[in-house]
């Protein structure tokens, strides 16, 4: 059985063993600015109170996990509290998640701006081959060689980032997509950066490109871009 | 006739032949695809054809920046060669590997009379 000491003359009565022992081994003495053993036979051997003492007036000897803690009622509690089995995220509201979202498309730009500004024009190649590096998080997408089944599989992959009509030429080599929504239009708009010509928009369409070029093996590369009302976007295979 | 390819092919195959100590080339676009190579087998083609273009939009932004001016080449040394990164017209860069022992001043003018080449290679076929 562990034994539990408190070296009176260093106790400060901050109180802190008697809060964090799982089991109540301290309490209070009346009158008195110290704690006291009152439980000794009850003490699991956890050591919480030798390591929070900030006195280091505690001295826990012997010690060992003797009882099956988790079974005991008050200790269940103690470690339902400390998991919190609220999720953090059933405590959000609305307006939180507004706010995270905003925080989310500043981190957006900036990436873009930040590669756009050190890389250039090489910026292209970057979206192109994080394309590429997505593409093996799609396994189910190498599954088609046909580009109207492939178009058809990415948008029901991306349907809650963004939609597109597919148009697939018969031979395959253009491939002509409208883009009704895009999560991107509310980010770039809410920069104030013009939808399509933006740095994020950009990186989006090779980033695209390299997606639709893996998982067909051919070479597609972003032809024409007109975004008028809504983003229609030509995707050719290279020459 | 010979593609646009098959002439830039056959162009690195002349670079690559100049010296034994150039051991391959390719020419890569600016959005990271091979146009043409004659890279050692072992060498990722689509990943160096990735790097070679943000390389050259780096060095594009670098030479801007600092000098004011537009980058003609960029290259880098390691333990086992070099690498040279020089600009094809507009849109395109070639890259060349060196052993260690290469001349770079014979390798630079190789470098740019292919690279002429090259460029009307790519002018014709606009």
């Amino acid at each position: 059985m562990p034994t539990v000491q408190i070296e009176e003359a260093g106790c400060r009565d901050c109180g802190l063993c008697v809060e964090i022992c799982p089991t109540k081994v301290f309490e209070e003495t009346p009158g008195k600015k110290l704690a006291k053993v009152v439980r000794e036979e009850d003490c699991i051997g956890c050591t919480s109170c030798v390591y929070l003492c900030p006195s280091r007036c505690l001295t826990v000897t012997e010690a060992k996990l003797q009882r099956p803690f988790h079974r005991m009622e008050s200790n269940a509690a103690l470690v339902s509290r400390f998991l919190q089995q609220i999720p953090a995220t059933q405590q959000l509201g609305q307006a939180d998640y507004d706010e995270a979202l905003k925080d989310t498309h500043v981190r957006l730009k900036a990436l873009a701006d930040a590669l756009k500004e050190i890389m250039g024009r090489g910026q292209k190649a970057v979206g192109r081959s994080a394309g590429n590096l997505a593409a093996a998080h799609m396994p189910e997408m190498y599954e088609t060689t046909q580009m109207t089944d492939l178009m058809a599989g990415l948008r029901k992959r991306f349907v809650h980032a963004f939609d597109f009509d597919a148009k697939v030429e018969a031979d395959g080599t253009t491939v002509t997509l409208i883009f009704p929504s895009c999560a991107l239009h509310k980010v770039v708009t809410a920069q104030g950066e013009i939808v399509g010509s933006a740095n994020l928009c950009e990186l989006f369409h090779e980033y695209f490109a390299g997606l639709m070029s893996a998982f067909s093996g051919k070479s597609y590369t972003v032809a024409n871009l007109a975004t008028v009302g809504q983003c229609t976007m030509k995707f050719q295979i290279r020459n | 006739m010979a593609s646009r390819t098959e002439k830039m092919q056959d162009i690195l195959r002349g670079l690559r032949g100049a010296s034994p100590d150039i051991i391959g080339a390719a020419v890569v676009s600016i959005d990271g695809f091979i146009v043409a190579s004659v890279l050692p087998a072992e060498v990722d083609e689509e990943l160096v054809s990735g790097m070679a273009a943000a390389m050259l939009g780096v060095g594009e932004r670098i030479s801007s920046e600092l000098m004011a001016s537009v980058m003609e080449q960029v290259y880098v040394r390691s333990e086992k060669g070099y690498v040279v990164l020089n600009a094809v017209g507009a849109d395109s860069v070639l890259v060349v590997l060196t052993s260690k022992d290469a001349k770079l001043g014979l390798v630079f003018i190789e470098v740019k009379r292919r690279c002429a080449e090259l460029g009307k290679a790519i002018a014709a076929s606009a």
